[in-house]
């Protein structure tokens, strides 16, 4: 009977956010062709289609090694379906079920650890927590951040279910999803030694842990060793022709000259200007929460500590709040070394490589605010903060000569930043104000929800704001960009129809960016030969289709030489007739 | 009361929200169009409004420019994820109607081709018929050229019209469906005051 008046409760707002977060993704679907992001979404098909049988290496060996765990996923894509188009449009779709699954877990991990927000608040909140701007982004490109997202959602509950309710089954997941995280992204790697750090403290404090621990360790090593044997297959087969420079770009080796430089006074001082770039980032675009949520999570911590020095109870919370703070910490660290000594702006206030990590973290501190009797002061003090550090990043900038801003890489507070025309210190003093402004709309819509009695649905103005500025960052980034690669389409259409069994493919690398990408993943069947401009024959032609850039310097030798032309927007293609 | 109160300070914050929101929309400085556009001769898009300022892209008459905004009375125009900046003068709108017309044009070359063909055959004494074949040949292909360029663009219009529609009908879908969170949320509100004042 409770049952049943549980799912009465339920129900309508559950469904109204689902059903929302389907939206949105069949807004932006039709506006969707292909990639935003060059060649990093590329990376993570090449290995798929590499999997499926396809040869896609010698355009992927343009690019660097990009982990294969997200390509596990696009295999099915590539195999059942055929056009390039679908396959994308499908993967948006797998990201949307991720954003609902993910919504799904942070409702399930809220109830765990505050049990009495009401059923409704909690959809709400977790429906919240989804829609972060930039996940609403990512979820309309096939990037790994969505799959990110939902892993660290994941492994989060998984965490506390292990801390709460103890059992192998969750442990073998547990390990299974920190390879599978770390298959996906390197990243991932700070968020696999937290958790493994709290784990550790798990076992000391728990005397019937050491079956689970020894269960998660052998499945840990176990499935350690599948991932090391695929990665050395996919770097053979997939990244066949990279060279080792472009391989090393996402390793850890290569890293170590920044580690030298971190550890000189000038290198010290300059990676703690970019580790409070990245906080920065963190604290503004997820309006104020990640501090709430930080500050529970290290006043959590202390009890925990404290406990497990008087051999007290510990609880689930002290557990997911020193995991949440190590995670932090460790994925701020390895971003900062990552982007240490780039020249560009958007590596000292880099938001993607730690943002998964927020969908968690906003939940947690809308919990935060609504157990707090001052609010208000809680933000001011928040907004006061970021207004000190504003300045100091602006000096930091200006003093290192930095220059260029992406504002993907920044999503979550490039509501008005524009590539073309940036200014650094109007455009962080706006990025405040802005961030500054839309704390402090939440805070009172979720005091308002707080206070006035059976009024939780004021969170669903949250939820439209979030809509909205997602929208915001698609139309100015993937919307854009698609829109003139859409018309690129008939480059691929015109090989398909024409090609005969034995013609082959060629692309003439001329340096410039990596937009033949987007043509290999239309023609999945077909493998691109890649030509250097020094390879070019003399007299012949190469191949009975070439495909060059749409301001190539060779077209007018081209003209003579070929009987066919087609120009799109980035490229025109060369044939000749059968 | 209670809900006569809480309708206005949600009204309120409702207003703030939307007030936010046209805000970063004006400072962005610009009325997005991504319409596609005609080249009329040879233009040079320039890295800021102005014609002194150096030339970032290049464009062949009769080329199909991609805008993507206005600014100070130039186009600001995309290429390759380049900026730039085109006078209003050097560019043609593109509708349907416009390359229909365009496609027109090139059947009336078809025409001029049958009247040459015509004077041709006239001249007989003076070119030979596989000559006159050749020149014919050569013609067409070139139409087909354009045609076929002409294809992408048309296209292009009209994914961009089927496009449109379908994001306002999903974006209509959205904002029912939000405006169903707070419906429900007010009945459930009614509700459940009603339920206490009962107990009461």
């Amino acid at each position: 009977m409770s049952k049943i008046k549980l799912l009465k409760k339920f129900n309508p707002y559950l469904i109204f956010v689902i059903l929302i977060i389907f939206c949105v993704h069949q807004y932006g679907l039709q506006k969707i062709c292909g990639f935003t992001l060059y060649p990093d979404e590329f990376g993570y098909w090449a290995s798929a289609a590499d999997a499926v049988g396809y040869d896609w290496s010698e355009v992927a060996s343009m690019g660097s090694y990009y982990s294969f765990g997200y390509s596990l996923i696009l295999i099915p894509l590539l195999k059942f379906f055929h056009g390039g188009v679908t396959a994308y449009h499908t993967a948006i779709t797998i990201n949307m079920i991720c954003m609902s699954m993910g919504m799904l877990l942070i409702c399930k991990l809220m109830k765990a650890i505050f049990p009495n927000i009401s059923d409704v608040k909690n959809i709400l909140i977790s429906g919240i927590a989804v829609m972060y701007p930039p996940w609403i982004f990512y979820m309309q490109m096939t990037l790994a951040e969505s799959l990110l997202m939902l892993l660290f959602i994941v492994i989060t509950y998984l965490l506390v279910r292990l801390a709460q309710k103890p059992g192998i089954i969750t442990a073998v997941l547990l390990a299974i999803m920190f390879v599978y995280s770390y298959s996906v992204h390197m990243r991932m790697a700070g968020v696999v030694l937290a958790a493994m750090f709290v784990l550790i403290l798990w076992g000391l404090n728990h005397s019937t842990a050491g079956k689970h621990m020894l269960v998660l360790l052998a499945v840990l090593v176990l499935s350690g060793a599948i991932f090391l044997l695929i990665q050395r297959s996919v770097i053979l087969n997939v990244f066949t022709y990279a060279d080792e420079e472009s391989l090393a770009v996402n390793s850890y080796g290569s890293q170590m000259w920044k580690i030298r430089d971190i550890l000189s006074l000038r290198g010290s001082i300059n990676f703690a200007g970019e580790m409070l770039g990245k906080i920065y980032y963190l604290g503004l675009s997820s309006f104020g929460l990640f501090y709430w949520t930080f500050m529970w999570s290290i006043k959590e911590t202390i009890h925990l500590i404290t406990n497990t020095v008087k051999r007290k109870k510990c609880y689930a919370s002290g557990y997911l709040a020193a995991f949440l703070i190590l995670s932090v910490l460790a994925e701020v660290l390895i971003s900062s070394i990552f982007m240490h000594g780039s020249v560009s702006i958007d590596s000292v206030i880099y938001g993607r490589y730690t943002e998964f990590m927020l969908p968690v973290m906003i939940a947690i501190g809308i919990a935060c605010i609504y157990r707090s009797k001052q609010p208000f002061r809680g933000i001011l003090l928040i907004a006061v903060l970021s207004g000190i550090i504003t300045p100091i990043i602006i000096l930091y900038i200006k003093a290192n000569h930095m220059e260029g801003i992406k504002e993907y890489f920044v999503s979550g507070i490039s509501y008005v930043m524009r590539e073309n025309s940036f200014d650094v210190k109007v455009s962080l003093w706006q990025s405040w104000l802005i961030g500054s402004v839309l704390m402090l709309v939440i805070t009172e819509l979720i005091y308002m929800s707080k206070r006035i009695k059976n009024v939780p649905w004021l969170l669903g103005g949250i939820l439209t704001m979030e809509i909205l500025l997602g929208f915001r960052i698609c139309t100015y980034n993937t919307y854009r960009v698609n829109e003139i690669i859409y018309p690129d389409l008939a480059i691929a259409e015109q090989i398909m129809e024409e090609i005969n069994e034995q013609d082959e493919v060629v692309y003439l690398d001329e340096g410039i960016a990596q937009y033949i990408d987007f043509q290999q993943m239309q023609m999945p069947e077909l493998s691109i030969h890649v030509i250097k401009e020094t390879e070019l024959p003399a007299e012949d032609t190469p191949g009975r289709f070439l495909i060059v850039y749409h301001d190539s310097k060779y077209q007018e030798q081209f003209d003579k030489s070929y009987d066919r032309k087609l120009i799109s927007p980035s490229f025109i293609l060369y044939y000749n007739e059968a | 009361m209670r809900i006569g109160k809480t309708a206005i300070k949600f009204l309120l914050t409702l207003c703030l929200v939307s007030m936010l929101w046209p805000l970063s929309v004006k400072a962005a400085g610009g009325n997005m169009t991504g319409e596609l556009m005609i080249a009329l001769g040879e233009v040079e898009a320039k890295e800021s409004p102005d014609n002194a300022s150096q030339t970032v892209i290049s464009y062949a008459d009769g080329a199909a420019v991609f805008v993507t905004g206005m600014k100070n009375g130039w186009y600001q125009v995309m290429y390759q994820g380049i900026i730039g900046y085109v006078p209003t003068s050097k560019l043609k709108k593109l509708e349907l109607g416009d390359l229909n017309g365009e496609i027109a044009t090139a059947d009336g070359e078809n025409d001029g081709q049958a009247e040459y063909e015509e004077t041709q055959s006239d001249a007989a004494n003076q070119n030979t018929d596989a000559g006159n074949q050749a020149y014919v040949d050569a013609l067409n292909e070139e139409m087909a050229a354009v045609e076929a360029e002409n294809s992408i663009i048309i296209e292009e219009v009209e994914r961009q019209r089927g496009e449109k529609k379908s994001s306002i009908v999903w974006a209509v879908i959205i904002g029912v469906l939000i405006v169903g969170i707070f419906v429900t949320g007010l009945i459930d509100t009614v509700k459940e005051n009603r339920n206490s004042n009962l107990n009461k």
